[in-house]
């Protein structure tokens, strides 16, 4: 395919195919780091601390929680919505963009795919542990009771939480799956003994015939354009929980974009997080550039921005709409007893990620490092805060009351946490953490090679340094195109 | 020998008797078992076929799962061989009966145990109505700290020998001359102090001292200075236009509560207000804020030591009005002088129909009051002398006297019957101590309690349910108490004891018996008692009623200005930094039901503080002692100290501090002992009566102790969930303050009046019947009778003081207290009390959002729940507007974590079997007793005759005493809540958010004494406004102190 | 037993360009394997295009009527009752779950096809030409059954721009 000379390249250095396949594969085929072990044995021990804290919670009931009678959800529901909004990023960026052609995902979307996975699973542990009767849950399913047929309530947004968040955990298992099956190829082809055994089954017999391809390019297509709608489908389906409620602070029709927004936002924050680590630990320097770096910075801009919209507007309609439980709720949330709560947000939420503005500090990797722990904490917050500030003080004053965290709150959150990056560390290490063919891919055209061997046939030169992106220097006049990525 | 019997033989073998058979005889088995061929080497090797291997899996896996099904548990149930009369399984009896406090009440039992107390209509001082200690006296029958025996020195042991000990020391006293006392509290059995009387002829060193903590003697007193009477005379609260309380917590705790609150609500229920016309004003003046006070039109927060002054000044106003001579009175605060004059005035207005009461245990106050009283006319109107009340004569001077002679041991024997003077009497430790120098020292409380602990013989006697008794509250008015339940231990009746230590052979129940049918019922008969002379006839009913002879009016003849004296100087002494107040608790009273877990988790109608006493602070006070809610302060007199917590009482007279009896108990049992701390000892003599004040210090002490409340925030911020206005308001228009821009011309046919609100969906049809009810604010007392009934009918367990401050209390109904600032005293306050409970809405917010459709509608307007398909996600308390849904967030049941009465065989007694017990991780909530509902349906079908309005109450309806909740079928225009629901005052709690509550409120009126500023349209904008800043305000102030957030 | 003459090739743009003079020289091309989709290799060894579209929307379709009579049988018609006052054939609710089933229906649907009609089943033993294939070699593979002049071949394929070339048995 022919691209601009005058595009950021997406492959730096100057790898031959082969050297994709070892750069992609050693940490695979190697020996697990010392920081691997480092990153394993701390993400092991929070999953034990969530196999205790959610283990106590389970037997002896939910009022190991901190929850009363008046806040039903506080942490559970906040870290639940927290994960599922996590794991929107990585269906998203390898459907949307896909669709949209932005070939700067192909080095990123294999992890963040996975993490999409992970995040899922931790939403999921939280459907079960918040249950007052975790063993019955298979009951959410419309199933025949025993007594005959009493079926579910398809009115009840948890159901369709139920069927969301499955369909978009299987779906984006499978698109993760399909992506992978030629990587997991090229491992077996280069492994020996059992790993050639294993590798071979998890490859499906991948050949990479012609005919194969077209199909998997194909199914990469529409999986994306069923996942696309899909993707934005879940945080709906999760911001209904609130939305088809009657509370104040829940009941706003503005909650769909707005989480899904959200979820955008602290999905990105976290791809870069992981991302940041992953390419210092596994060396991917030449393929998770900083171009894709500065680029998911600025939509963690934009979607911020959007974020920041939605608070304002809740705000303005609390006033504009006039009913008074509406109006002392989010008067409540700014100066209430929680207006710690608020303002972290906001700050987090919606004037850190304003400093994206700014080349300099887009491209910095301390900073955007920072910036995205900031916003999964700032995400975090929103969520606190639209559940538990809009429980806490309702329609009837005498039943107003305050949520105090117990050690088990705080514990299985701290888990959950154990068990994502538990689940990523297995999975960098066993699996290609990057697509490897569609990196290949990148290399004939929008590699900094390419564009050199393209610069020669004109009889210019092509240099290229992180900072500045590529510059061509025609024989005679020089022309500056750098940062210009559409 | 053995030839005797014949020989058969099995078979010829054994007949020629073969070596075969010789041989086969010694061998277990007929034929070879193929063990050999098993075990030798050959078989050892051989693989065992394919199909051997499944059969041998198959059998397996089968008999493991087998055993694995097999968990049935064993339930050991005796059948009725021969069924009893009257005894249905499952079927509850009712029996007419009557609580030790004198009234009636039906006792309702299943397979012969009582598991709920209900009023019984027939009675006449309660009407039908119970209170919240009368509900709860039942779990003290299944109380597991009762004692089980008899014991005599720290050990068991049987009745024979202490009746011989007793009858051989009574005797020995009589000859050295030494005295036997009986101490008891008030005995309103007329068969009991027959007995007594026996007793004392039998024994004739014997005497009766009644000894009660809170004491009343002061009225007697007084009233035989001024009439020569000394009784506690009667009241007719529903006969008073306008009642002026001098700090007597007449609706709670106050002689004789449920009587009072039937009679004092009558005067302002719909019936009055709204048929005709009127209503009783009521003016209240105390110190601290009791429930009573919390009800009145008028309230004037004065301190100990100005009661009495108040009382001077309130008289000199009267007397001004009716010419007689005024008297020196001390100085009052101007709001409070005012409001004084100003209720002088209403009760001079209502001569002959005005009342004042007075709970100031002062004979010279009392004096004061019976002159205000006979220069109002109110003897032989609103006081009855000459039908006095029988309870309440404890004699608090006789027990100090006989404390001295116990230390002169001139006293050989005592026996203590309903007193506990080691807890409650002032001067405990004196009281002990004087103790020591008893011989014999006999207690029958049913439990080792304070005084118990001290005796050497212990006598428990018969819980009121399990024996027989009889109480006359007053003149004519007689009940029976009839056992429902055989004695649950080796227990033995007071009287029965006493009956045995007379060596007399007659059983309790026939002397009760005798004694009835030859002196009350023949004259019940000739009185024309429908009980007639027949004892059976007469149990069924429960209570006979004799002519009462007509009050007579009597005038004051005690001098005003020596009590006007006495009065000044008591009230100097009374003067310290701070005043104390001690008060009575409408649950726990005077400590004696400690033990009850319902009682102490019963939030206080007004503070909502449950398992505590605490030293009640008004905000200004607070603040000038700077101190917050729940730090810990030292309350110290010379005498005694105790360390408290705080608890900011807005409306609590300045420079006051209010501590509650009843608390502190060491000996009661499990629930509570050590619940809260002992304020008795503050109790001091002031001429010749215990005052309930004291001058005291509060000093901060710098720990916090967070007292457990169930409601922590106390301004309605301004909404419309409670709505109110006064009397002259609401004779102008009755939907004021009701139904803004309310307009009955404009209906259209079949709209309701009070929910013009429209569906998106069409309704489902409404067939049969829908039950739903109507609450009224005005008459609500907030005493939380039904809280109790409804814990006690539903099987709500009880959590205690840790879930407590977690906010998780089960309590299906609340009763929501919220204060706002009384306009005209800014130290006043105004209080609400609005009952909430599940609304049954028929726009369900929480059925919609149940993912397994454990929550639902039922065809006749129910909002049920299904435990056992519930999950618990909590999604429908979240969404539940009115926040009424409770989750379980354990178990409660068998969790010794929970160790009050569902946790042992004997409290699991008091379970109803009509409600399922809940599992942990399941949301419960009101049903409306559904299964009162069911078998109210079911009764109508077997009698095959249309539901009846009444036929069905739930718990909270039929047990308020103040007849505020009624509970009926809406769609049955004949049913009282139906009628009620027509009424210009009902209005729907968020009824703008189209839920279409099944409950309707209707709107507090206040009698105040002018109307308020703003005229007409109480409920226009200004007013709202006005109140939502009054109470903006107010939260500023106090959210600090009160700890809010 | 089939036997093959494998070329490898290090550059897309030098198979395309080997594949076409191999074809002008009349070879049955048995099959190509490649690294990464290279475009414009479908049209040349003439592969049609992938009709999992039409599977992924058939699929779609059944998903959602099975979700939408699942949810009329069970609350509408099976046991139809008064849950907050709502309608019993609440059609709006029904949407959220009609789209999720058909997404479920669609990706699954095609996602197995894909697997059948690419034979790609776990633990199927693939017909591996070279095991650089899958690394960095554009790998072309001409039958050698009914082949009469393998030498001719061989020449062929070298001049095509082959860097190496082999003979391959597959057994199976």
């Amino acid at each position: 395919m022919h691209e601009s000379i005058i595009r950021t390249p997406l492959v730096t250095g100057n790898p031959s195919l082969h050297d994709i396949t070892e750069d992609i594969s050693r940490p695979v085929e190697a020996k697990p780091t010392k920081a691997w072990w480092i990153g394993f044995i701390l993400s092991f021990l929070g999953l034990c601390l969530w196999l205790y804290s959610a283990g106590y919670t389970m037997t002896v009931g939910i009022g190991a929680w901190g929850l009363n009678k008046t806040i039903g959800w506080a942490w559970d529901i906040t870290t639940f919505v927290w994960w599922v909004g996590i794991g929107h990023a990585g269906t998203l960026i390898s459907a949307i963009l896909l669709l949209f052609r932005q070939n700067w995902r192909n080095s990123i979307n294999r992890s963040a795919e996975a993490m999409t996975l992970f995040a899922v699973i931790c939403a999921i542990t939280y459907i079960f542990t918040h249950m007052g009767r975790p063993w019955l849950f298979y009951w959410a399913l419309p199933l025949p009771n025993q007594y005959g047929s009493l079926w579910v309530n398809f009115n009840s947004p948890l159901v369709w939480d139920v069927f969301a968040i499955s369909t978009y955990f299987s779906v984006s298992l499978l698109f993760w799956y399909i992506g992978l099956l030629p990587d997991i190829a090229t491992i077996r082809d280069r492994a020996k003994g059992v790993a050639k055994k294993v590798y071979g089954f998890l490859s499906f017999g991948w050949t990479g015939s012609a005919r194969s391809w077209v199909r998997f390019e194909a199914v990469s297509l529409i999986l994306s354009g069923l996942a696309t709608p899909l993707v934005l489908s879940v945080h709906t389906v999760v911001s209904m929980d609130f939305a088809t409620s009657l509370l104040p602070g829940w009941h706003a029709t503005l909650f769909p974009p707005y989480f899904v927004a959200g979820a955008i936002f602290s999905g990105f924050a976290m791809v870069q997080t992981l991302l940041l680590i992953a390419r210092k630990a596994m060396k991917l320097e030449n393929y998770i550039t900083l171009y894709h770096i500065e680029l998911m910075n600025i939509i963690i801009m934009v979607t911020g921005s959007i974020v920041g919209c939605a608070y304002l507007t809740e705000l303005f309609i609390a006033w504009y709409s006039g009913v008074e439980y509406e109006q002392y709720l989010f008067l409540n949330r700014v100066s209430g007893p929680y207006w710690w709560a608020y303002w972290i947000m906001m700050t987090c939420n919606v004037i850190s990620p304003q400093l994206m503005w700014f080349k300099k500090l887009r491209t910095s990797l301390a900073f955007t490092f920072f910036i995205s722990i900031v916003v999964n904490i700032g995400m975090w917050f929103e969520r606190f805060v639209i559940i538990v500030t809009s429980l806490h003080r309702d329609f009837i004053p005498s039943s107003w009351a305050m949520f105090h965290p117990t050690f088990y709150d705080v514990g299985v959150f701290i888990g959950s946490i154990g068990v994502f990056f538990t689940l990523f560390m297995l999975f960098i290490k066993f699996l290609p953490g990057v697509a490897m063919a569609e990196v290949k891919l990148l290399l004939k055209s929008s590699s900094v090679a390419a564009k050199k061997r393209l610069a020669a046939k004109e009889g210019k030169t092509y240099e290229f340094s992180p900072e500045t992106g590529g510059v061509v220097i025609a024989a005679t006049t020089t022309v500056r195109k750098g940062e210009n990525h559409e | 020998m053995e030839k005797l019997t014949k020989k058969y033989w099995k078979g010829f073998e054994e007949l020629y008797n073969t070596p075969e058979y010789q041989e086969s005889k010694q061998r277990e088995f007929a034929e070879d078992l193929p063990v050999e061929a098993l075990m030798d080497e050959v078989n050892k090797n051989t693989v065992t076929p394919r199909r051997d291997f499944l059969k041998m899996i198959g059998f397996g896996v089968g008999t493991a799962t087998l055993a694995a099904c097999n968990r049935i548990p064993v339930h050991k149930s005796v059948p009725y061989l021969v069924k009893p009369e009257g005894i249905t399984p499952g079927i509850p009896n009712y029996y007419a009966s009557a609580l030790p406090e004198g009234y009636g009440i039906l006792v309702k039992t299943h397979e012969g145990r009582p598991i709920k107390i209900e009023g019984n209509p027939a009675c006449p001082v309660a009407k039908g109505g119970v209170d919240a200690v009368g509900h709860a006296s039942l779990l003290t029958l299944y109380d597991n700290g009762r004692l089980k025996g008899p014991r005599m020195n720290e050990e068991d042991a049987s009745w024979a020998e202490i009746d011989k000990v007793v009858t051989s020391q009574l005797n020995a006293l009589s000859s050295e001359g030494k005295k036997a006392v009986i101490v008891s509290s008030t005995i309103i059995s007329p068969s009991t102090n027959a007995l007594i009387g026996q007793f004392i002829q039998r024994y004739p060193n014997t005497e009766h001292i009644v000894y009660e903590p809170v004491s009343h003697s002061s009225i007697i007193k007084a009233n035989q200075n001024s009439f020569g009477k000394a009784v506690l005379p009667s009241y007719r609260f529903d006969k008073a236009s306008v009642i002026v309380s001098l700090s007597a917590d007449f609706l709670g705790t106050w002689l004789s509560p449920v009587e009072f609150s039937k009679q004092y609500i009558s005067g302002r229920d719909v019936k009055s207000i709204r048929e005709e016309g009127k209503m009783s004003r009521h003016i209240h003046i105390e110190s601290g804020l009791t429930m009573t006070g919390s009800k009145a039109d008028v309230r004037i927060p004065v301190k100990p030591s100005q009661q009495g002054i108040a009382a001077l000044a309130l008289y000199n106003e009267v007397a001004r009005k009716a010419g007689a001579a005024t008297v020196q009175a001390g100085e009052l605060p101007e709001a409070a002088s005012r409001k004084i004059s100003e209720a002088a005035t209403s009760l001079w207005e209502a001569k002959g129909n005005a009342l004042m009461v007075c709970g100031v245990n002062d004979v010279a106050v009392q004096g004061v009051v019976n002159a205000i009283n006979s220069l109002l006319g109110s003897y032989g109107n609103t006081i009855d002398l000459d039908n006095p009340l029988f309870s309440h004569q404890g004699d608090e001077t006789a027990f100090a006297e006989l404390v001295d002679r116990m230390a002169g041991r001139e006293i050989g024997a005592a026996f203590f019957y309903g007193a506990n003077p080691a807890y409650d009497y002032p001067e405990a430790a004196k009281f002990t101590e004087a103790l020591k120098n008893v011989r014999m020292k006999v207690s029958f409380a049913d439990r080792v309690d304070e005084t118990a602990a001290h005796c050497n013989i212990q006598v428990p006697d018969h819980n009121s349910f399990e024996g027989w008794n009889d109480y006359q509250p007053g003149p004519g008015v007689y009940y029976v108490a009839q056992p429902t339940i055989n004695p649950l231990f080796n227990t033995r009746q007071m009287q029965q004891s006493l009956l045995t230590w007379l060596q007399d052979s007659e059983e309790w129940h026939d002397y009760i018996r005798n004694y009835w049918e030859s002196n009350i019922l023949p004259s019940a008969g000739e009185g024309g008692s429908d009980a007639g002379h027949n004892w059976t006839l007469f149990l069924r009913k429960g209570v006979a009623v004799l002519p009462a002879t007509a009050g007579q009016s009597y005038t004051d003849m005690a001098d005003v200005a020596a009590s006007a004296r006495a009065i000044t100087a008591a009230a100097g002494s009374l003067q310290g930094d701070f005043e104390l107040v001690l008060y009575e608790k409408p649950a726990l009273r005077d400590g004696r039901h400690a033990n009850n877990p319902w009682l102490q988790e019963l939030p206080d109608p007004v503070s909502k503080v449950t398992w505590d006493n605490y030293a009640a602070l008004s905000p200004q006070t607070a603040l000038e002692l700077g101190v917050k809610q729940w730090d810990v302060v030292e309350v110290k007199t010379e005498a005694y100290a105790i360390t408290l917590p705080v608890l900011i009482q807005p409306g609590q007279a300045l420079g006051t501090v209010a501590v509650a009896l009843g608390y502190g108990r060491t000996h009661c049992g499990k629930a509570g002992n050590n619940v809260g701390k002992n304020a008795y000892p503050f109790v001091n003599l002031s001429n010749g009566a215990f005052r309930y004040a004291a001058p005291v210090s509060v000093t901060p002490t710098g720990d916090i102790y967070e007292l457990a409340q169930t409601q922590m925030h106390h301004s309605v911020e301004g909404r419309d969930t409670v709505r109110e206005t006064t009397f002259a308001e609401y004779s102008r228009d009755n939907n004021a303050g009701s139904n803004p821009n309310h307009n009955h011309d404009k209906l259209k046919e079949g709209e309701d009046p009070n929910n013009p609100y429209y569906s998106l969906w069409d309704e489902h049809a409404k067939p049969g019947h829908h039950w739903g009810m109507a609450i009224d604010l005005n008459s609500c007392t907030g005493c939380g009778a039904c809280v109790v009934s409804c814990s006690m009918e539903n099987n709500v367990p009880v959590v205690g003081k840790d879930e407590v401050r977690r906010r998780r209390e089960m309590h299906w109904i609340r009763i929501d207290r919220y204060y706002a600032v009384d306009e005209e005293d800014p130290d006043n306050i105004e209080v609400v009390h609005q009952p909430m409970l599940c609304q049954q809405c028929d726009h369900a917010p929480c059925e919609t959002v149940c993912p397994v459709l454990a929550t639902m509608h039922s065809s006749d307007g129910l909002n049920m729940q299904a435990y056992n398909r519930c999950f618990g996600t909590r999604y429908c308390a979240n969404n539940c507007p009115f926040k009424v849904r409770r989750f379980n967030w354990f178990n409660y049941a068998n969790n010794d974590e929970f160790d009050y009465y569902m946790n042992n065989d004997l409290g699991k007694l008091a379970l109803n079997p009509d409600v399922v017990v809940r599992s942990r991780g399941v949301m419960e909530k009101c049903t409306f007793c559904v299964q009162r509902i069911q078998a109210g349906k079911l009764e109508a079908k077997m009698e095959n005759r249309p539901l009846q309005d009444g036929d069905i109450e739930t718990a909270c309806s039929s047990s308020c005493p103040a007849n505020a909740i009624t509970f009926g079928d809406i769609n049955d225009p004949e049913s009282r809540v139906s009628k009620l629901l027509k009424d210009d005052r009902v209005y729907y709690a968020l009824a703008e958010y189209n839920v279409q509550p099944g409950i309707g409120y209707m709107t507090l009126v206040r009698n105040k004494v002018k109307p308020a500023a703003h005229d007409g349209e109480s409920h226009d904008h200004g007013h709202e406004q006005e109140r939502k800043e009054h109470n903006q305000h107010q939260e500023n102030i106090y959210k600090d102190l009160l700890r809010l957030g | 037993m089939n036997k093959y003459a494998v070329a490898l090739y290090d550059d897309e743009d030098v198979l395309k360009s080997g594949i076409g003079r191999l074809q002008s020289a009349g070879v049955q091309i048995y099959n190509v394997y490649t690294p990464y989709p290279v475009h414009g290799l479908e049209k040349l060894v003439g592969v049609r295009r992938s009709r999992l579209d039409i599977v992924a929307f058939c699929f779609g379709c059944l998903g959602v009527s099975c979700a939408f009579l699942m949810m009329w049988y069970m609350i509408t018609y099976d046991w139809p009752m008064n849950i907050g006052g709502k309608p019993n054939f609440p059609i709006i609710s029904f949407i959220p779950i009609c789209f999720e089933m058909t997404v479920l229906f669609a990706s699954y649907g095609m996602g197995l096809t894909f697997f059948l009609v690419n034979r790609n089943i776990p633990g199927s033993t693939p017909r591996i030409m070279d095991e650089r294939a899958t690394d960095d070699r554009f790998v072309v593979a001409v039958s050698l059954n009914e082949e009469k002049d393998p030498e001719a071949l061989n020449t062929l394929l070298r001049d095509s721009g082959a860097v190496e070339i082999k003979q391959k048995e597959a057994t199976y």
